[in-house]
């Protein structure tokens, strides 16, 4: 599902004392992880920030360019970019698992505890994530 | 006092000349050569007194001198300082001069110099702001002829003599308080004072902007009209473009034709041929004092025409002797008539130098413009004052002894001297460097 | 590949004694903005006017478009736009005829730009350029430049006279320009935040050195301001290789750093035993440290 966004849905400082690719950067993470811009949403070109902004493009280039390197966004050739389906939530893979580490561990020592073997334990991570999806 | 003393030695010209006017003074004086002591006194003083007023309307412009307490007030006792002073010191010179000869008395030469100054004053003063300046030349050249018919009508003998007496002194004298009060009232009361750019007629104000827009082709332009356009900085048609020397002529013909008039008293009467002489001695540089205006408008054309340094030389050059060209052939045609409608032709060798005259110095003064591209520095001072004291002495020759063969001398002197100074030029313009070289910017902006 | 527009090697300029500009290298790129700051005087109307060929460098080079400046090329020169800081306007024509004036004097202009612009902007088509006021006096010197398309635009102090509506709308035009990334765009200004929007590359020019010139994100990254506080007693002056300026007090201390990396920061950390906060600087900032 795509949908355009109306064009003033960033706030860019040229005055600030952070480049402005790097407030794009930010405000673009900031809005994925909190869930206002869906993956798929559609995001103004380059040259339509640039005239509503009344910014150089080339550092709005440089920061989408950053972006799709992040993996937040996606190119579509011949479209505008999207962002990237799947990618809501914070950040890459390793860096999620980071955050469940803790909890990962303390479930390792219960189900240890509990002499439970890893694939049942798998199964039945498996089984909840499957019932949670609704 | 400062501003008098301001006028004789602000520039660096100036300077030179006063100190070769005083010399030639001190010479004449010493020796008794009186035509020396003269020429030296009217090159000392010949530049104040044609720019005067000028420069005058120039100090005057700017909005805060008229904020300052009494500021217009004291700008207006050093002019008149400065005009006293000048008139002093021809009058002083002439008087020594002329007094072994039995010479005129100084009082009533004193008052024909000081009134000879303030008409020159207020001509320049006048011509700087619109084309008011013109009334007062034709008043320069008709007030004689008008005054003289009116005299031998009303009294029994001519003006001159008319204005020795204690009577007539009064009245002149009385005349010229007058006018400096009356414009004394006029300037200090002046709302504002303007300076506009003496380049081209003033029509803003007068017509819309739509008869302006029609009286002039919109379409396009092709490049040579433009480039024209660009180094003149108007947009009339060739032709007008070129009569402006021929004001500049007319006003600068008026000073001199009336000085030996009135300061021998009219006892040496002006003969055609003077006139004709200091038309042709004049209407040269004045020609070329356009190139001038050329000069601060080449820069703009480095860029937006595409022409390399000696490209832009070259079409410099051709402009400057388009007007020199334009403004000899009037002359001489207005010459020619004049002499031949008074059937006095002079002989064929000296108007020939006559009529050369024009053309070479037309072109000296041309290239001595072009030449001047290097800033300030020594040998440059050097070439002004030389080229100002040939011109000067050009002038005073031709206004004093317009029948003798120095003329031609000069202008002999001339042509020689124009390629010299043309392979000096080509020179210097190949590598014309514009952050040396920043001609001053005399158009000032109309503010809303 | 790019052919560099604007290239210099060791640019030096003296006049009589004065030594006005020293040692200048720099390469400009198609499609860059770049903006020139610094103090009045400190070289910048003649930098511009030594790229552009008006003057003769007295040491190094410069050339455009691999062409040496001096002696550029009339081919050259019409790929070149000027925006000079004193216009170069005949004040007895309208509007209308000095822009058919300079168009005849190029062999591609586009008249329905200037017409947009004339509108957009407000200049009065058939007024006489005498009566205009300063700031449309110079919206129509840029138009001049703008009409035939350069590739190379130059202006030098292009909006000083404007107020922030039509500032904007000259902005918005560089940014059209330089967007397709063939066109180049040098202009020098006093008002760093219209610099900060539009320009890619800063140069800082003090004292007749490039004191910058480079990227501006990487310069606002470079350029930044620690605050410092410490759990015991600061030296006199900090360990700090490129430091600008240092306040210190007691343990508290303020510095402002060129060539800033967040390397730097752990180490520094440790060094001195503080918080150290890292503050980024505007522009306008950053040129007054550089000048202080």
């Amino acid at each position: 599902m795509a949908n355009t966004l109306a064009l003033r849905i960033f706030t860019l400082q040229p005055s600030s004392g952070v480049p402005i690719y790097l407030q794009l950067i930010q405000q673009v993470r900031r809005m994925v992880a909190s869930g206002q811009l869906t993956p798929g949403t559609e995001l103004p070109s380059v040259r339509e920030v640039a005239t509503e902004y009344t910014v150089n493009p080339t550092t709005i280039s440089k920061a989408y360019s950053l972006l799709e390197n992040e993996g937040l966004l996606q190119r579509n050739r011949g479209k505008p970019m999207t962002i990237a389906a799947g990618r809501h939530g914070a950040g890459s893979l390793p860096q999620r698992l980071k955050q469940i580490e803790s909890q990962v561990d303390a479930l390792v020592l219960a189900a240890r505890q509990l002499e439970l073997k890893s694939t049942d334990l798998c199964q039945f991570i498996a089984k909840k994530m499957e019932k949670n999806r609704d | 006092m400062r501003a008098a003393l301001l006028m004789l030695c602000a520039i660096r010209l100036q300077r030179w000349l006063l100190v070769i006017g005083l010399g030639m003074v001190l010479i004449g004086l010493s020796g008794g050569f009186v035509i020396l002591a003269i020429l030296g006194v009217t090159l000392a003083v010949i530049g104040p007194l044609v720019t005067s007023g000028i420069v005058f309307r120039m100090v005057s412009a700017p909005r805060p001198v008229g904020l300052i307490l009494f500021g217009r007030f004291k700008l207006l006792l050093g002019q008149l300082a400065t005009q006293l002073l000048l008139a002093a010191l021809v009058t002083a010179v002439i008087t020594a001069a002329l007094a072994r000869t039995g010479g005129p008395h100084p009082v009533p030469t004193f008052l024909a110099v000081f009134g000879i100054a303030t008409l020159a004053f207020f001509a320049s003063y006048s011509i700087s702001h619109r084309y008011g300046g013109i009334w007062w030349f034709a008043a320069c050249l008709l007030v004689p002829r008008l005054t003289q018919h009116l005299s031998s009508r009303f009294l029994d003998r001519p003006v001159h003599e008319a204005l020795l007496t204690p009577i007539g002194l009064r009245v002149s004298a009385l005349a010229e308080v007058l006018a400096w009060v009356v414009f004394g009232i006029m300037y200090l009361n002046a709302r504002r004072i303007t300076l506009t750019s003496w380049v081209g007629p003033r029509t803003a104000d007068a017509q819309p902007a739509a008869h302006f827009a029609s009286a002039r082709n919109l379409g396009p332009y092709t490049r040579k009209d433009a480039i024209r356009m660009l180094l003149s900085g108007n947009n009339q048609g060739r032709l007008r473009w070129s009569l402006r020397p021929m004001v500049i002529v007319v006003f600068c013909v008026a000073l001199p034709a009336l000085l030996p008039l009135i300061a021998t008293q009219g006892r040496v009467a002006a003969p055609l041929v003077l006139r004709v002489s200091v038309i042709c001695a004049f209407a040269g540089p004045a020609a070329a004092v356009l190139a001038i205006g050329m000069m601060r408008r080449v820069k703009s054309l480095w860029l937006v025409a595409g022409l390399g340094r000696l490209e832009l030389l070259g079409t410099a050059e051709r402009y400057g002797w388009y007007s020199v060209a334009i403004t000899t052939a009037l002359v001489w045609a207005v010459t020619l008539t004049m002499l031949g409608a008074a059937d006095a032709l002079p002989d064929f060798i000296r108007l020939g130098g006559l009529l050369v005259l024009p053309l070479a110095s037309g072109a000296l003064v041309l290239y001595f413009n072009l030449l001047l591209v290097r800033g300030r520095n020594l040998i440059d001072t050097l070439t002004v004052a030389g080229v100002t004291a040939l011109l000067a002495t050009q002038i005073i020759c031709a206004c004093v002894a317009p029948r003798s063969p120095f003329l031609n001398g000069l202008a002999a002197v001339e042509i020689v001297l124009v390629p010299v100074l043309r392979l000096a030029v080509v020179r210097r313009w190949e590598v014309l460097d514009w952050l040396v070289y920043r001609p001053p910017r005399l158009e000032t902006r109309r503010a809303r | 590949m790019t052919e560099s527009v604007v290239t210099t090697r060791g640019l030096g300029k003296t006049i009589g004694k004065k030594t006005i500009l020293r040692n200048i290298s720099v390469d400009v790129d198609a499609g860059s903005v770049v903006g020139i700051i610094g103090k009045n005087g400190a070289g910048k109307t003649t930098l511009l006017e030594i790229l552009l060929g008006f003057s003769p460098a007295s040491n190094g080079s410069a050339q455009l478009f691999g062409h040496d400046s001096f002696t550029l090329p009339a081919a050259t020169k019409g790929r070149i736009g000027f925006v000079p800081q004193q216009d170069e306007l005949v004040s007895l024509l309208t509007c209308r005829q000095q822009l058919a004036l300079i168009a005849a004097l190029h062999r591609h202009w586009n008249h329905a730009l200037i017409e947009r612009l004339l509108a957009a902007w407000e200049v009065p088509m058939d007024s006489l350029i005498q009566t205009l006021s300063g700031g449309e006096r110079q919206k129509l010197s840029t138009l001049l430049a703008l009409g035939h398309e350069p590739e190379l635009l130059v202006l030098d102090e292009p909006v000083a006279s404007l107020d922030p509506i039509s500032r904007r709308q000259f902005l918005s035009e560089v940014i059209e320009i330089s967007a397709d990334h063939v066109r180049t765009v040098l202009f020098s200004s006093h008002i760093i935040s219209d610099l900060e929007r539009v320009a890619d590359q800063i140069w800082i020019v003090r004292n007749g050195e490039l004191a910058w010139a480079g990227p501006l994100d990487a310069l606002k990254e470079a350029v930044v301001r620690l605050n410092i506080s410490a759990r015991r007693l600061l030296p006199s002056s900090l360990p700090l290789g490129n430091a600008i300026s240092q306040q210190i007090s007691g343990q508290r201390a303020s510095a402002v750093v060129s060539h800033w990396n967040e390397e730097q920061l752990a180490d520094l950390r440790r060094a001195l035993d503080a918080e150290i906060e890292v503050e980024p600087l505007s522009l306008e900032d950053i040129f007054l440290e550089f000048h202080a």
